[in-house]
């Protein structure tokens, strides 16, 4: 078994959401439906003393998925070489899973009536290709490939970061797979947990609530 | 890629549904074109093209379906973008196949606004203008011609200048240009020698240099840009790099943008005071002395700038309205009023020697006097001339001690509303090393501080020796333009120049001199020459009055000027004044809807071609598809053309034919336009710089190609090159560029001096060659102008240093309205393009509103809330008034500064029911941030195209959420370039409820979702 999945390096992402617009226009993705989307932490601090970062969210490839757990259909299921994915065939749009989820990175097309989610464009990277967000990513701060894979871009990356500048989203036994590189130099590293966004606003920041 | 790596539904879908699609917003006939081809088998082909959803011309990939594009891609060749590609590319195929594509010419049958329209002909259409332009012509004469464009990724930003000049007469504006790029393009180089810094613009070469070649950029000054945002995969992936890399970087800017949230130093300075920053900053470099310890380059503020140079105290210049409490330094002294043996024929500057205490003619500098320069730098000299009289002079730099003598820290902290231990630590950063420098941003150029902050930012860069050393912004890097690599190959781009631009045709005069003087506005706003433009309020008022004559043909080729103009509204009464007004756009906007008699139907970005080098590699946009009966804007501009150029034909005129004809023309740079859209295309391919490329077939098959390999161009740049040995002494050539090795090539016979820096006036015939901080070149071009012939002096000297003064909305309405508005760039869109696009207005449906938890609170606005703004323009406080029925007919300028109904001391109101038409204020979407001071706030331009939708209120795309009804086109205009104020306005803010018929959920979108059409050949196709 493989652990493939994102890294995100966040000391270089300028969030301008090329990832996201990708994913969209790779998938033909209908609106109001997303598999990845980029809210802005912060600012946080006292003016001017100010820090701040983007933090792309897509499925973090847990390696113990609720979401597979959940569904009644089968239709979440971890492929042969260790993606989780959904079969749109199969799903019936009863959206368990997305409740299941604990980073609430799944999205209901009510067109299909299916669910949907980062499949970590397993139609480019099965021809050796990149992910289309990042393939396009402007601060160069995606990386794709197999953790257990020493020699893969985001071993590599995880690597050259430093052990104190690796984080995951909070972990609540499901143990995500999918990392972020962030040094104290851009920001200190927010709890997934703690933060929300300000209002239900389009494109409002997330805060971390105390 | 094979086929079946392909998963898609739109497009499938899409066939089907192109039949059944009603025609949306302005109505348009018939719509899309169905596929009838019976696809045995799925067709891709990658297409290898380049982006123009904004100016940066990213290499990209089109991937095409059976025909049809499917996908954008990064192209891997461009070594400025590298493969990536930010959200405006990724758009393009949703923009390609938008339904609301203006599809065929139209023609107006309804009232004004609205949108009612007959389809006609491409002939039909160019026929009508025809018509108008040569009844105009017989009536009141050719001036009456007013063409336009603007940004928004226009690919030929040249084709209004060249067809006005074509024509012989009449004015040209852009939005942007004296408000956007214009004042930096034209003045960073007069003053630093080599060019401007503008990240979003010029491209900075030298920040791209990859790290392997050693001496990259050490500090890098972000002033007013963003690079993260205005061109993420271009500019915004070059400083990431850099930051990767070890750069430090310091962000001036009101905003906490991407960059200023990576930055080392954030200086968050109220919107409008730019100026007093850079002065503070020199204040505090005069004072600390660091102009003579920036390490390996300590001697050359003295050696190497125009600092040490007389100042004649007896030329007090004439000051700006707006700071009439500066030091009236003036031009410098000229060395013919002090020698005997200096005449006109080899003027020159002064400057006082310290060893040989003696008043000298400053010289250029080269190995065979090396070292025998030793100015004085400060202070003040006595000079006795020819005449025996003796005047007191200071030194340039002493004026520009003087000039910044205010600014000490505490100051500019309290005028900028930065911390005085953060803007301290921003200086020794910039001042810590030679290899970095500054990046002025569009922020400055957006109010009419324009040219003051361009000399600033490019003397702040002589004074500290970051000029032509590795890692400066300002230099360029490779061979020059036009220069061949070890290739044989050299830089491409197929820009098209207007007739009198690039140097004098043979013979036929398409303009006289007195069509020159009399575009309005420019005889006293000479900068705009540079573009050849007009005075936008100028021309507004000339439109209103009459005065000094009618503009009353009006061909506009970009997108929402009612978007884009600053004071949006004072337009509206312009409109019925005209006698006709053309539109060329991809798709209608408000302009459409209000202004436009005639539509021409014109290509997106992936239907265009066009030659463009990035850095060592030349990249083609070519065109993918072609749809409807859409051309290139080329195409409308030579059809009009066209239609005039028949002797036989009633609207023949013959300036119109001598422009369909090279011969005529008589200048290589000066195409003729073209009669098919084919005819282009290959004109276009032969622009690639390549000698086996003549069509476009060949180009197809070539482009894009390296033209220099990496070590050739990085490898052989040389830094210091304004120490490399020119050709001769003297003369006024340009520098070259670092590493255009011609310059370099020493005549034996020649005195042996640098290259070093042209910054002189044009009078001065012995060039000492220095950089020029002292801005003497500009103050001379205000008073003579930069034609062929002498043009009368501005009322208004053009200063020689920078100056602040406080934004007029805070001094004149500063207290009822208490908040200080900027705009600023987001990754979604380009100027005022793709708020169509459903993908983009997914991620950002409305204008965001930033301000300060603290100025939240002030007035109970929580994130999220919608909030509605109104400032002096809406009010009627500040209506746009009469500037041009007291200007001199022949020369549009002012008898004096007193002179009434002048830009000095306006006349009547003259748009204050336009501006109602706005009193209800603008709206947007409240963000509640740290990341904005208390008291400023920001907005992002937008306009609403839903209202453009069948059944809805054209009107309100445009003053629902247009942030340019509050800005200001009235007061001060600086006297360079004639910039009005965008930023820095005051407007005042409430809560308030959503407005109706706004788009805001994401579904709301769904009627834009793209319809894709099949090839058409669009217009002007050969085989058609």
């Amino acid at each position: 078994m493989s652990r493939k999945c994102l890294v995100v390096d966040l000391d270089k992402c300028i969030g301008c959401h090329a990832c996201e617009v990708a994913c969209k226009t790779e998938h033909d993705i209908a609106l109001g439906v997303k598999w990845n989307f980029v809210p802005q932490v912060g600012p946080m601090g006292t003016f001017p003393n100010l820090s701040q970062y983007w933090l792309p969210l897509q499925c973090q490839q847990c390696e113990n998925a609720p979401c597979i757990e959940v569904c009644p259909t089968g239709a979440s299921y971890r492929s042969e070489d260790g993606v989780v994915l959904i079969d749109q065939e199969t799903c019936i749009g009863c959206q368990l899973c997305m409740d299941a989820c604990p980073y609430k990175v799944r999205s209901y097309d009510d067109t299909l009536n299916v669910v949907q989610k980062c499949t970590l464009c397993k139609e480019l990277t099965d021809q050796g290709e990149k992910p289309a967000c990042v393939a396009v990513c402007c601060g160069n701060a995606r990386f794709f490939g197999d953790l257990d894979d020493p020699e893969s871009d985001v071993s590599q990356a995880l690597a050259a970061a430093g052990e104190e500048n690796i984080h995951s989203l909070t972990d609540v036994g499901n143990t995500p797979v999918t990392r972020y590189i962030l040094s104290k130099k851009i920001a200190d590293w927010q709890e997934f947990s703690t933060l929300a966004p300000m209002s239900d606003s389009v494109n409002s920041p997330w805060m971390p609530m105390v | 890629m094979s086929a079946k790596a392909l998963s898609r539904r739109s497009f499938v879908k899409s066939a089907a549904l192109a039949g059944a699609a009603a025609a949306i917003g302005v109505e348009l006939g018939d719509s899309f074109v169905a596929s009838d081809k019976a696809w045995a088998d799925d067709d891709v082909q990658e297409v290898r093209t380049s982006c123009r959803a904004c100016i940066a011309n990213c290499g990209v990939i089109a991937v095409v379906r059976n025909g049809r594009v499917i996908k954008i891609k990064g192209d891997d060749i461009d070594p400025m973008s590298k493969g990536r590609v930010c959200p405006k590319g990724l758009a393009g195929v949703q923009a390609l196949y938008h339904p609301n594509r203006n599809k065929y010419p139209l023609k107006r049958v309804g009232a004004k606004p609205g949108n009612d329209w007959e389809r006609i002909s491409w002939d039909e259409a160019c026929q009508i203008v025809a018509e108008h332009m040569v009844d105009m012509r017989d009536k009141t004469g050719k001036h009456g011609l007013l063409c336009s464009t603007g940004g928004g990724g226009n690919p030929q930003f040249f084709s209004p200048p060249r067809f006005r000049n074509f024509w012989g007469g009449g004015n040209v504006f852009e939005p942007g240009c004296a408000q956007c790029y214009l004042p930096r393009n034209y003045t960073m180089g007069k003053i630093n020698g080599l060019g401007d810094t503008s990240i979003a613009d010029s491209g900075c070469s030298e920040l791209y240099k990859p790290a392997r070649y050693g001496n990259i950029t050490e500090v890098y000054v972000m002033w007013g840009t963003n690079p993260a945002w205005h061109s993420p995969s271009t500019s915004g992936r070059c400083v990431a790099e850099l930051r990767a890399n070890g750069c430090k970087t310091i962000v001036v800017d009101p905003r906490f943008t991407p960059d200023a949230s990576k930055a080392d130093v954030w200086l968050p300075l109220k919107p409008g005071t730019d100026m007093a920053m850079m002065l503070g900053w020199m204040h505090y470099i005069i004072e600390n002395e660091l102009y003579a310890k920036i390490p390996g380059y300590e001697d050359f503020c003295e050696q190497w700038t125009n600092l040490p140079f007389l100042v004649d105290p007896r030329d007090e210049v004439s000051l700006p309205p707006v700071a009439m409490d500066i030091n009236a330094d003036g031009k410098l002294l000229r060395a013919s009023e002090v020698f005997d043996d200096v005449d006109a024929s080899n003027e020159g500057y002064v400057y006082f020697d310290t060893e040989t205490g003696k008043v000298t003619k400053a010289f250029a500098l080269g190995p065979d006097n090396d070292g025998t320069y030793h100015p004085q730098l400060f202070g003040t000299v006595d000079v006795m001339l020819k005449d025996g009289s003796v005047i007191t002079c200071k030194t340039a730099f002493q004026a520009y001690k003087d000039r910044c003598e205010p600014f000490d820290l505490e100051t500019t902290a309290a005028i900028t509303g930065c911390e005085a231990e953060k803007i301290a630590e921003a200086i020794e950063l910039y001042c810590s090393t030679a290899h970095g420098g500054i990046s002025l941003g569009v922020a400055t150029d957006m109010y009419p501080g324009s040219a003051q902050a361009a000399i600033g930012a490019a003397a702040l860069d002589c004074m500290t020796s970051h000029l032509w050393h590795a890692g400066c912004p300002a230099n360029s890097v490779g061979p020059g333009r036009g220069q061949a690599s070890s290739t044989g190959l050299s830089g491409a781009e197929s820009t098209i120049f207007p007739p009198g631009f690039m140097g004098p045709g043979s013979g036929y005069e398409f303009q006289k001199s007195e069509a020159v003087l009399e575009r309005l506005g420019y005889s006293e706003h000479k900068g705009l020459g540079g573009w050849m433009h007009s005075h936008i309020p100028t021309v507004l008022s000339a439109i209103l009055t009459g005065e000094p004559y009618q503009p009353k043909v009006w061909i506009e080729r970009s997108g929402n000027k009612l978007a884009a103009l600053g004071n949006a509204a004072s337009w509206i009464e312009a409109i019925p004044k005209l006698d006709l007004i053309v539109h060329g756009y991809m798709y209608p906007t408000s302009f459409t809807a209000e202004a436009a008699d005639v539509v021409f139907p014109i290509c997106e970005w992936l239907e265009n071609s066009f030659a463009q080098g990035r850095l060592n590699v030349n990249l083609l946009r070519v065109p993918v598809t072609n749809l409807f009966e859409a051309a290139d804007e080329i195409m409308m501009w030579g059809k009009i053309a066209e239609a005039m150029s028949d002797p036989d034909s009633p609207t023949y005129d013959p300036n119109m034919k001598a422009c369909m004809d090279a011969e005529k023309i008589g200048n290589p740079m000066v195409a003729p336009y073209w009669k098919t859209i084919n005819d282009y295309w290959d004109y276009v391919a032969q622009q690639c710089a390549d000698p086996e490329i003549t069509t476009m077939e060949e180009a197809r098959a070539k482009m894009p190609e390296v033209w220099c390999p990496d070590d050739e161009y990085w490898g052989g740049t040389a830094y210091d090159g304004y120490l490399k040995i020119a050709t001769a002494g003297g003369g006024m050539g340009g520098p070259g560029g670092p590493g255009g090795g011609a310059a370099a090539e020493a005549d034996p016979n020649a005195p042996q001096t640098y290259t070093g820096f042209s910054t002189a006036a044009a009078d001065i015939k012995d060039n000492p060659k220095k950089c020029g901080p002292y801005a003497d070149q500009m103050l001379y071009i205000g008073r003579h102008g930069n034609e062929s012939f002498e043009m009368p002096p501005s009322v208004i000297d053009w200063n020689p240093m920078p100056y602040y003064f406080t934004p007029e909305d805070e001094t004149q309405y500063g207290d009822e309205y208490p908040l200080t508005l900027t705009e600023g760039r987001i990754p979604y869109f380009h100027h005022g393009t793709l708020r169509n696009n459903p993908y983009l207005r997914e991620l950002y449906p409305a204008a965001e509103v930033w301000m300060s938890p603290e100025t939240a609170q002030e007035y109970g606005i929580a994130d999220g809330d919608w909030v509605n703004l109104k400032s002096p323009r809406t009010d009627g406080l500040d209506v746009f008034r009469d500037i041009t029925t007291g200007l001199d007919k022949a020369t549009t300028i002012a008898p004096s500064v007193d002179a009434p109904n002048t830009e000095f001391n306006p006349g009547k109101e003259l748009t204050a029911d336009a501006q109602a038409i706005v009193a209800d204020g603008v709206y947007g979407v409240a963000r509640v941030t740290k990341g904005i001071a208390t008291g400023t706030m920001y907005m992002e331009r937008f306009w609403n195209p839903e209202f453009l939708q069948d059944g809805s209120d054209g009107r309100k795309s445009w003053t629902t959420e247009n942030m340019n009804v509050l800005t200001k086109n009235t007061g001060f205009y600086n006297p360079e370039f004639g910039t009005y104020t965008l930023r820095g306005i005051r407007v005042k803010i409430e809560k308030t409820a959503k407005p109706e018929g706004i788009w805001y959920d994401a579904k709301d979108f769904q009627p834009w979702m793209p319809q894709a059409s099949d090839f058409t050949g669009g217009a002007y196709y050969a085989n058609e």
